[in-house]
C-alpha cells in the first residue's frame, strides 16, 4: 500500500529531524462523513476549537515560503474523495467552529453519472459507511464543490481515478491522473488547483517521471503520508 | 526518552485498537512535517515540543524494532497515529467517538 523511495528506517530518521523543528501540521483525515456520525465529529471538531489554527490557502503559503509560525499549532481537516456528505455533514460542523476543510478530490468521480457512482467507487477503492443517498448520487457536484470553495475551503487533486503511484506507473496514466486531472478539477471547480495527493499517499522520488509531469503540469504542494511537500 | 516494556505494551495496545478503526467514516489524526524541496527556506531551530515529540517516536521505533524486528512503512503510521491520538488534545482523540 504505503510505498516509500527509501527505506523504513531512513524515513524514521528524517520524520524525526523534521518533528523536532515543532512545525509539523496536524491532521485530521477524514474520508466519508456519514450523518449518523455527525454527533462525534462535532464532538472532535469542538475540542479542537481553541487550540489549533485553521490552515489557510494563504497560511499555507506563509509558512512554506519561510514565513513565521503562527502562535498555535495549525490544523488541517483534510476530506478525501469527494463524497457528498462532507458537504452536506462536516462542512456545516467545520465552519461552526471556524476551520477551513480541505477537499481531496479525485477530479473524474464528480462526472461520473449517479446511476454509476457506486460501481466506480468499489472498483476505485472509494470507500464509504452506509449508503445515505439511496438512488441518488453519492458524489459532490460542481455546485457544491465551487460553493464550497467559495465559502473559504480548499480543494486539492486526488488523482483522477483515485489512483496509487508506483514506481513503473506508465506514463500513459501518469498523464490521465496528473495533468488531465488537474485539467478536469479546475474546468470543473472554476480555480486553479495547486495541491496534489495519490492514492496512499505516495512522496517525491518514489517516481521521478511523475515528479517532473507535476512540476510541468504546475503543482506546487504535494502531500504525502508523512510530508507535506513544496515543490516549486 | 526512556520508554520500558509496560510503555511499549501500551502503545502496541493502542496500535491494534486505533487499527481497527473503520477508517472510511473515522476522522484520524495525524502529524504531517513540511518539507521544502526548493531549500530556499533555512531550517527553523529546533523547538522544545518538537524535540519531545521527535524523541518519543524515536524511542518507540527502537523499542518496536527491537520487539519485533525491521519496522515496515506501515509501522511508521501506526505510531504516528497513536502519538497523534495521544497528544493532539489533553484526552485521546479516539476517546471523543466512545462517549
Amino acid at each position: 500500500m504505503i510505498q516509500l523511495p527509501r527505506s523504513p528506517t531512513e524515513t524514521a530518521a528524517e520524520l524525526a529531524t523534521a518533528l523536532r523543528t515543532g512545525h509539523a501540521f496536524r491532521l485530521i483525515n477524514f474520508h466519508a462523513t456519514p450523518r449518523l456520525k455527525a454527533d462525534i465529529y462535532r464532538r472532535e471538531i469542538a475540542a479542537c476549537a481553541g487550540h489549533y489554527t485553521s490552515l489557510t490557502a494563504s497560511l499555507l503559503h506563509h509558512v512554506m515560503f519561510g514565513g513565521a509560525m503562527p502562535d498555535k499549532p495549525m490544523l488541517l481537516p483534510i476530506l478525501f474523495e469527494g463524497f457528498r456528505d462532507n458537504y452536506d455533514v462536516i462542512l456545516p460542523i467545520l465552519e461552526e467552529y471556524g476551520f477551513k476543510g480541505w477537499f481531496f478530490i479525485p477530479s473524474h468521480f464528480l462526472n461520473v453519472p449517479a446511476r454509476h457512482q457506486r460501481i466506480f467507487a468499489a472498483r476505485h477503492s472509494l470507500d464509504y459507511g452506509p449508503d445515505e443517498y439511496p438512488g441518488d448520487r453519492i458524489a459532490l457536484n460542481w455546485t457544491e464543490l465551487r460553493d464550497a470553495h467559495a465559502r473559504g475551503h480548499l480543494v486539492a487533486c486526488h488523482s483522477r481515478n483515485h489512483t496509487a503511484l508506483h514506481p513503473d506507473t506508465p506514463d500513459d496514466i501518469l498523464h490521465d491522473e496528473i495533468v488531465v486531472a488537474k485539467q478536469e478539477l479546475e474546468d470543473g471547480l472554476g480555480a486553479e488547483v495547486d495541491t496534489f495527493c495519490y492514492l496512499y499517499g505516495a512522496e517525491y522520488g518514489l517516481n521521478p517521471r511523475a515528479d517532473a509531469l507535476l512540476m510541468q503540469a504546475g503543482f506546487r504542494y504535494l502531500f504525502s503520508n508523512f510530508r507535506l511537500q513544496k515543490l516549486q | 526518552m526512556h520508554i520500558d516494556d509496560t510503555y511499549l505494551d501500551a502503545f502496541e495496545d493502542d496500535i491494534v485498537r486505533l487499527s481497527r478503526r473503520l477508517y472510511a467514516v473515522t476522522g484520524v489524526p495525524m502529524y504531517l512535517v513540511p518539507e521544502d524541496l526548493t531549500r530556499t527556506n533555512p531550517v527553523p531551530p529546533i523547538d522544545a515540543e518538537g524535540a519531545a515529540l521527535a524523541d518519543e517516536f524515536q524511542a518507540v521505533c527502537a523499542g518496536l524494532a527491537t520487539r519485533n524486528g525491521p519496522l515496515a512503512t506501515i509501522d511508521l503510521a501506526r505510531i504516528l497515529e497513536v502519538l497523534a491520538d495521544r497528544h493532539f488534545l489533553s484526552v485521546p482523540f479516539s476517546s471523543l467517538a466512545g462517549k
